[in-house]
């Protein structure tokens, strides 16, 4: 057997402090992008991680093809989740991220939306409450989208638009802390907030 | 969308005469994102000081239609609208030059153009202003032709931009010049010959206070036109083009003249101004 003498573990204390708040769901939008306007990746893995935090977040900003924005898709409150299983064998495990976002509504506009994404290979970003970012789709898997829609049927029932993005990737729904730039400004995957450039 | 802060770093970069390591990467990637070339990224990110001037030349190449609001889609629609066009009085002109071949070999050229529907009957005896119309067309039609050739031989929109926009200039006023060839009425100008100096006097005063307060209008419609491509701003360019070219007709036929400030500004605005003798 090898012997692993260079391969250092980084596995430490991983603590919850009492009092500490763990908010659930997402916030009510979530950001896509086709992958195709996406003309360079952050990166991720690439040097070795030095502490358990750095483990599944990306470094560094997209790239986005001139004029290309990501797009924003509002969503129904506390309908739409985000979902992270380990899949496969031994020495060859990934991750199955599973984004499931629904959208208000089956109008022209939002059913356009899922027409053209139908075939397309689309990359998300749910935002966690605390308005971190968490990315559906990776540069080397494809995301495999289903899309569907319910008209609903009596008066109490919902009529919506489901975008399910299931996407494999090495890492759970890695953290996307850059920036993502959008027709309403730059925002900052780290905090949600507007990045207000330096003058 | 046209994304401004992209052409304004544009700006900002090719406004500076030199860059350092950092400034050419980031030059490279707004290049990365404009062609979406991954390879010459690469390649400039190996080695980014040899390429600073490859980086530049590429960058000035995408600036004049970002400066003019046109994002890589609208180049390729203005390129989808107007060659087919061309082509078309192209195609007319060859086919018009084969049968003239067949027939008695091709000599009556001077009385043909493409796209229009022919030398007036009574085209000798046209006001000048109006004559020079099919000649000036002619010219128009040689340097239409040689942009067309050019653009033929031209496949990346960024490249083609140049010329497609001198192309829509020549063909629009090309159209619009024959427009106001064929619509052309003797007898609406004939009238003056009867009047008395007086009301001549008064006719070149009216001519005169309405090419200053439309020449402004009739350029910016112009500069909408060439810039949006809009059928309905060019026909309302075509049409104040035609009444201040009639005045413009009215001063000329009576040997008025026009500062050159005003001229050079008529000029711009696409309307004809006859020379002086």
């Amino acid at each position: 057997m090898a012997k692993c003498t260079g391969a250092a573990t980084i596995y430490s204390d991983v603590n919850f402090c009492p009092g500490s708040k763990s908010l659930p769901g997402v916030r009510g939008w979530v950001y896509g992008i086709s992958k195709k306007d996406i003309v360079k990746w952050p990166t991720i893995g690439g040097e070795a991680p030095k502490s358990l935090a750095e483990v599944a977040k990306y470094t560094g900003d997209f790239t986005l093809a001139s004029d290309k924005k990501w797009h924003k898709v509002a969503l129904i409150p506390n309908e739409s989740q985000l979902q992270v299983e380990s899949q496969g064998t031994f020495g060859s495990k990934t991750f199955k991220v599973t984004g499931t976002a629904v959208a208000p509504g089956t109008e022209e506009e939002i059913t356009g939306y899922i027409a053209q994404a139908n075939n397309d290979e689309m990359v998300y970003l749910f935002i966690q409450r605390n308005g971190k970012a968490r990315m559906v789709g990776s540069e080397a898997f494809t995301p495999e989208l289903a899309l569907s829609q319910d008209l609903g049927k009596a008066a109490t029932d919902t009529n919506s638009t489901t975008i399910q993005a299931v996407c494999d990737d090495e890492y759970p729904a890695p953290f996307y802390p850059g920036k993502i730039e959008t027709a309403d400004g730059d925002f900052s995957g780290a905090t949600g907030l507007a990045v207000v450039e330096a003058a | 969308m046209i994304d401004d802060k992209l052409t304004l770093n544009m700006q900002e970069w090719l406004d500076s005469e030199s860059h350092d390591r950092e400034s050419i990467l980031r030059g490279a990637e707004m290049l990365l994102k404009l062609n979406r070339n991954m390879a010459l990224y690469q390649t400039i990110i190996r080695r980014p000081e040899r390429y600073e001037s490859k980086v530049r030349y590429e960058l000035k190449k995408f600036l004049p239609m970002r400066l003019a609001k046109m994002t890589l889609q609208d180049v390729k629609a203005l390129d989808a609208d107007l060659i087919p066009q061309v082509k078309a009085a192209v195609d007319e002109q060859e086919a018009h030059g084969q049968e003239g071949e067949a027939d008695e070999g091709a000599d009556d050229d001077a009385s043909f153009l493409p796209a229009a529907s022919g030398i007036r009957a009574d085209h000798d005896s046209l006001p000048d202003s109006v004559r020079c119309v099919w000649s000036d067309n002619r010219e128009r039609w040689h340097k239409i032709k040689q942009l067309y050739n050019t653009l033929l031989g031209i496949e990346q929109p960024c490249d083609r931009y140049e010329y497609l926009c001198q192309l829509k200039e020549l063909w629009y006023t090309y159209k619009s010049e024959l427009q106001r060839y064929d619509d052309y009425q003797p007898d609406a100008d004939n009238v003056d010959e009867q009047l008395s100096p007086a009301d001549i006097a008064k006719e070149i005063a009216n001519a005169r206070s309405y090419i200053t307060k439309y020449a402004d209008k009739l350029l910016s419609l112009r500069e909408a036109t060439l810039k949006n491509d809009d059928a309905k701003a060019f026909e309302e360019y075509s049409a104040l083009q035609k009444k201040v070219q009639k005045r413009v007709s009215v001063l000329a036929d009576n040997k008025a003249p026009i500062g050159d400030e005003l001229k050079a500004k008529l000029d711009e605005a696409g309307v004809f101004i006859p020379s002086a003798e």
